[in-house]
């Protein structure tokens, strides 16, 4: 019967068959529970109690009402700029290490290794970094920096700028094989071009190189935005959202299982996703528009 | 032939994905010898030793086979697994589940009144009342656990302190002298949460009422500072406003502050009884180990809440119930709760551990509440709403937080407290 079929009736069956076992993951593990979680959010249950009681908007309402619930919001903008940071960093790097030097595959390797770590090993690493008297403490006191001391995790002000550090160590990896790759594909008789004309290494990083990245840095800064709207790993590792480390998500996870207001929690899961979605929206016109 | 080989490569793919459906094959005709019954366990720590044993011991003695199953994150996991039903044979009922959902869960145990129930003491905790007034229990416990100071001898000795004392200015004597020798005084553990619980129940001797927890949900401002929560949280703001805790509360590390206290590190640690034997076990000298209540006045009369630790039940879907409950008797009757720091729940048993002989003989009274669960219901679901949770620390480490900055940040936070209590409390109406 299969092959009375033509070609292309053939071809459209096989790609159906070998998408169909990926389409169900999908929906048994994403979509279903994403629509399962959209109804949860317009009731009130306690996660076992056989009652849900339906509240309607009442759960959205207490989130943009209560600043218990949106402050962690301003979390995120630390780990946004941390991220932004993150770019600029790993680009520079990229570049870096594109030109003639020694060492390049050491250096690239030293610089990915992180982003391979598991985050919850790294997380428990960190806290023993950033301990009182731990490796940062002792590294400063070695280079006679013992005057710059702080509780880098203890004092709420710089809480967030060690925490946001410790994500730009995690993930600038990725960014940086991604650019590096980016840029190494940049056709060298374009660069001959370039040194011909007595361009300089800045006004060539500047004119080709960036351009040529322009895409990926694109794609990056959208996932920076939803990066720093859902961090929850780092945080809730090390200091579990204390001391003014909490995040959105910290937040939405407390409320659901600690507080066990599952509904509430599944709305303001409901709020990442809508957030992330404009960004996306967002970067998607600005950014077609500027082509 | 290719495609023949693709295509049967494509039915494997689906079939394996398949294959974890379905139930496994059920061993309904089991004899008495066959039966293995699931237990779940928070004691993650001697589940492959202790327990073990327990488990081996039993076996032999009545061919039934146990098999314990340690879960870390116990009251997250084992709540979301109460919407299946698979949540094991025998387990710890986890928090925070309100008395009127108990019959869904779990397989009474009988009336409060019945012949083995009535042997145990608070079995009437994990209980509902019924109309005529009787009490089912679902639930009962291995041990009590009163809540105290866990302090190093030797430590607080070679501080120029005596005898623990007994009035909460003498308290505050002592963490003076402990900070200056180098000591810690008071070990919050801040970070684990769940240690700074003690300062929920440090509310009942504040109290003096062993009761207080089931008229507490008519307070309107209970984090006030005449009120026996506000109380308590007073004492924290002194321990922290004063130095008197570990200097980074973000970092602190329950399993490191065991060999701390005993090797004298930490002078003191609020906890309960049932730390008693974690901490002989790193201490340089076990002796060095000794369990004191927490004074709560100038009075110099001591008290301690005490109260059951975790309690076991059977579960509503088990398929071997009746084995189950005999297993569930043989536990909590065994000394398995004497042996871990625990003052055995049934009644007429001694305890044998010579630090708990010791706080008991030292005349202090014990306050064990009448549990009323209606009144435990309405204090956890506005404590839910006000984002306050009883006994998790979370709510705690916001106050200890103020603590450390400003007495006007610590003020600002029991009215922010008090306001939410009070609005959560409106809209319940209760």
């Amino acid at each position: 019967m299969f092959k009375k079929l033509s070609y292309k009736k053939q071809e459209k069956v096989i790609v159906c068959l070998f998408l169909f076992v990926p389409l169900l993951f999908l929906i048994v593990f994403t979509f279903l529970p994403a629509l399962y979680m959209f109804r949860l959010s317009f009731v009130e249950w306690n996660g076992f109690s056989g009652v849900k009681k339906w509240v309607g908007l009442a759960n959205y309402i207490e989130i943009f009402k209560n600043p218990d619930y949106f402050k962690p919001l301003l979390n995120s903008l630390y780990y946004f700029v941390g991220g932004l940071l993150q770019l600029v960093i790993a680009f520079y790097l990229a570049v870096l290490l594109n030109s003639k030097i020694k060492g390049k595959s050491i250096f690239k390797a030293l610089y990915f290794f992180p982003f391979l770590l598991n985050g919850v090993a790294v997380s428990l690493i960190f806290i023993f970094f950033f301990r009182p008297d731990g490796t940062l403490d002792s590294i400063l006191k070695v280079l006679g920096m013992g005057g710059f001391i702080q509780q880098w995790l203890g004092n709420s002000k710089i809480i967030n700028f060690s925490l946001a550090g410790v994500s730009i160590w995690r993930y600038i990896g990725l960014n940086f094989i991604v650019f590096l790759g980016a840029i190494q594909s940049v056709s060298p008789e374009v660069i001959e071009a370039a040194d011909l004309d007595g361009a300089s290494e800045w006004q060539k990083v500047l004119y080709i190189t960036l351009p040529s990245v322009r895409s990926i840095m694109e794609l990056n800064f959208i996932l920076t935005i939803s990066g720093a709207i859902s961090v929850f790993e780092i945080p809730y590792i090390m200091t579990s959202g204390a001391n003014g480390s909490s995040t959105f998500v910290i937040q939405t996870v407390n409320t659901a299982f600690k507080f066990q207001q599952v509904g509430l929690g599944s709305a303001m899961a409901m709020v990442v996703l809508v957030i992330v979605g404009i960004a996306t929206i967002i970067q998607n016109r600005f950014f077609k528009e500027a082509e | 032939m290719k495609k023949v080989i693709s295509l049967v490569l494509l039915a494997t793919m689906s079939v394996s994905v398949l294959a974890g459906c379905g139930k496994a094959a059920t061993s309904s005709t089991t004899t008495k010898k066959d039966i293995t019954l699931n237990v779940l366990t928070s004691r993650t720590d001697i589940v492959g030793t202790t327990l073990k044993k327990f488990g081996d011991d039993y076996k032999a003695k009545t061919g039934v086979t146990i098999k314990w199953e340690g879960i870390t994150d116990y009251n997250g996991d084992v709540k979301v697994r109460l919407n299946s039903k698979n949540y094991g044979d025998v387990l710890y009922i986890p928090s925070g589940i309100p008395t009127s959902d108990l019959g869904q869960f779990f397989e009474p145990l009988g009336k409060s009144t019945d012949a083995k129930v009535k042997d145990y003491a608070f079995n009437t905790t994990y209980a509902t009342k019924e109309t005529d007034g009787t009490y089912t229990t679902y639930g009962l416990g291995y041990g009590m656990s009163a809540d105290g100071i866990v302090y190093n001898k030797a430590t607080l000795k070679k501080a120029g302190i005596e005898k623990f004392p007994t009035t909460l200015t003498g308290l505050y004597d002592a963490c003076a002298k402990l900070k200056a020798a180098g000591v810690v005084p008071v070990a919050t553990n801040f970070k684990d949460k769940w240690p700074l619980s003690q300062y929920d129940s440090m509310a009942i001797p504040m109290s003096g009422d062993a009761n207080y927890n089931n008229v507490m949900y008519k307070e309107t401002a209970p984090f006030s500072a005449d009120k026996p929560y506000g109380k308590a949280l007073e004492v924290l703001y002194k321990l922290v406003s004063s130095g008197w805790v570990e200097k980074d509360l973000t970092t602190t590390n329950w399993e490191q502050s065991k060999p701390d206290l005993g090797t004298g590190k930490i002078g003191m640690m609020f906890l309960g009884t049932w730390a008693i034997p974690q901490m002989q076990e790193f201490a340089t000298n076990k002796d060095d180990i000794g369990f004191a209540p927490i004074p709560t006045n100038e009075t110099g009369k001591l008290v301690a809440n005490t109260g059951i630790d975790s309690c076991l039940a059977v579960s509503k879907n088990s398929e071997n119930k009746k084995a189950a409950q005999d297993f569930l008797y043989a536990f909590i009757g065994s000394d398995y709760g004497d042996k871990n720091g625990f003052i055995p729940a049934k009644t007429g048993v001694e305890s044998t551990n010579p630090v708990i002989k010791e706080f008991i003989a030292s005349g202090v009274t014990l306050l064990k509440a009448t549990p009323d669960p209606e009144a435990a219901d309405k204090m956890s679901k506005i404590g839910n709403k006000a984002t306050v949770d009883f006994y998790g620390g979370l709510y705690t480490q916001n106050f200890a937080i103020a603590a450390k900055k400003s007495r006007a940040e610590f003020d600002k936070i029991v009215k922010d407290y008090n306001d939410k209590w009070s609005k959560a409390k409106t809209t319940l109406n209760y």
